[in-house]
């Protein structure tokens, strides 16, 4: 066992490896500090919401679990396996693993809701039979299919998904997460441009579909009432580094309010 | 608004052209200055233009009415045209999508690919259609292999370039979201990339083949077959009647496929 796993879980070697342990990240854009010293876990099951202000870099933790952005410092480590040390095919496999859900949906234009669903499955199969619907083969397709329909989005398979409302888009994209089968979901703002009812029952089927698979799931959200409903753990990011880790339960609703309204202003 | 309001616009002092800058200045009284003697410099005079129109006047009044006699060989000749650049545009147009993707930021995958693949597209592009003709007349022969060939390698440098722009301008949001999955270099291309460029590829390919009608006419008169030979052969006869029928066939060709190619573009973009 490596120094980064041992960090993770202690010296006790039978001590559960968690799905994601993140030690000491730092990140800078330029010469700007995003953060530093980070420290985060999530435990098999269990739902952990990320908080903080606009800058403070919570959406940037997200994507340097799926190296989208480079860290300058610090391990991920997803289910012992340090992500930053690893290179081409190694590094799409660890990726295959996270599901990730973006705020702005990040679907293809001009292609079905089918068709972006079944991309999902890019994390396990190569070739056209993974890019498009027509192209794909009956079991892939009808396991899109199946997603879909987990979505409510079964009548709009074929539809265009520029063609869709934000929720419905945002729906597309969970089906698109669900079809790469998970080890770990990642959530940045899946309710962020949606309205609060859409917002809600977003929230509410990502939340149904994770427990229900049992997988790990790391959400950023700037709604309270999301936070506290849809997570077993609140941790807090301010100043560049983590301001609290609490359990949802245990968590003052004055405290949430008042950094929310900190991080407003 | 109240009048209080009203009164502190300075409406007055409001200008209704800007005063150029010197910088701005300059660069006019340059491009100007360039044309003026750009102008000069070719001989280009009213008294030129004046003295060439009574000429101008006699050709017309010997082409028509145009004279039909070589219609039929005129028909094939043009057919064989538009064959060469329909085989040249399609044959370019394959050829440019995956040097367009080496040539692409972000999409190719290394920096130094990149740039060897932006150079040989902007050798394709810069050197003119009828030096590839040349070319490819010494290499392959006189005939419609060398104009498919000059053809070919034209329309490589133009897609290649659009095509090269419109996946770099395609949003990034798909792309990420695909990486993040796990997808190969390959699987982002067609899936995230194509699909989002699709409307600018059919544009360019559509305007490449009208380019290339276009273009095709020319390549005949430095030997690379097709209906420009005849128009050679004809203007070299004098038979400037025989000529008129070939530039109104070569007129209706490219119409055709002009609108024709409209068409297809408005149902399909």
């Amino acid at each position: 066992m490596n120094e980064a796993v041992l960090n993770c879980v202690g010296s006790a070697i039978d001590q559960v490896v968690p799905p994601l342990c993140i030690r000491n990240l730092a990140v800078s854009f330029g010469a700007k500090r995003i953060f530093s010293g980070v420290d985060l876990e999530v435990a098999e099951g269990e739902a952990v919401a990320l908080i903080g202000a606009n800058g403070s870099g919570k959406s940037t933790i997200l994507r340097c679990i799926v190296r989208l952005v480079e860290p300058i410092e610090g391990s991920i480590l997803i289910r012992g396996q340090d992500v930053l040390s690893l290179q081409g095919e190694r590094l799409k496999v660890a990726r295959s693993g996270v599901g990730f859900v973006f705020q702005k949906h990040n679907l293809v234009p001009r292609l079905s809701a089918l068709s972006n669903v079944l991309h999902g499955a890019q994390a396990r199969a190569r070739g056209p039979g993974v890019w498009f619907q027509s192209l794909a083969s009956s079991q892939m397709r009808d396991e899109a299919l199946t997603w879909l329909d987990a979505v409510g989005l079964l009548p709009q398979a074929l539809q265009r998904v520029d063609s869709l409302s934000g929720g419905q888009s945002q729906r597309v994209a969970i089906a698109r997460m669900l079809m790469q089968r998970p080890k770990l979901v990642l959530v940045d703002e899946p309710d962020a441009s949606l309205d609060p009812k859409t917002g809600r029952e977003v929230m509410e089927l990502l939340h149904r579909l994770a427990k229900a698979e049992g997988v790990p799931i790391l959400i950023v959200s700037h709604r309270l009432e999301h936070v506290k409903s849809y997570s077993d753990r609140i941790i807090g990011l301010a100043g560049g580094h983590v301001a609290f880790n609490l359990a949802s339960a245990a968590a003052d609703p004055a405290l949430l309010r008042g950094f929310f309204e900190d991080a407003k202003s | 608004m109240t009048d209080a309001s009203r009164s502190i616009l300075p409406r007055a002092t409001i200008p209704r052209f800007e005063r150029p800058s010197a910088g701005a200045f300059i660069a006019w009284v340059i491009v100007v200055g360039l044309a003026v003697w750009s102008v000069g410099g070719v001989g280009l005079s009213p008294e030129r233009l004046a003295r060439g129109l009574p000429a101008l006047s006699g050709i017309l009044n010997r082409m028509f009415p145009p004279d039909l006699e070589r219609l039929p060989q005129i028909l094939w000749s043009l057919l064989v045209t538009f064959q060469m650049a329909a085989a040249g545009a399609v044959l370019g147009l394959i050829l440019a999508f995956p040097l367009a993707a080496l040539a692409a930021e972000g999409v190719s995958p290394h920096p130094v690919v990149r740039q060897a693949a932006r150079a040989l597209i902007a050798l394709f592009r810069t050197v003119p259609d009828l030096v590839w003709a040349l070319l490819f007349v010494i290499a392959v022969g006189l005939g419609p292999p060398a104009g498919v060939l000059a053809i070919m390698v034209d329309k490589i440098g133009f897609a290649g370039r659009f095509f090269a722009e419109a996946m770099e301008e395609t949003d990034q949001g798909p792309r990420e979201a695909l990486t993040a999955l796990g997808a190969s270099r390959l699987d982002v291309l067609f899936c995230a990339i194509v699909p989002q460029a699709m409307p600018s590829f059919i544009a360019t390919s559509l305007f490449s083949l009208e380019k290339a009608v276009r273009g095709s006419v020319i390549l005949g008169l430095v030997g690379a077959g097709g209906v420009g030979v005849e128009l050679k052969v004809a203007f070299d006869l004098f038979a400037y009647s025989t000529a008129a029928t070939i530039i109104i066939c070569i007129f209706l060709l490219v119409l055709v496929v002009e609108q024709s190619s409209n068409w297809v573009r408005r149902k399909l973009i």
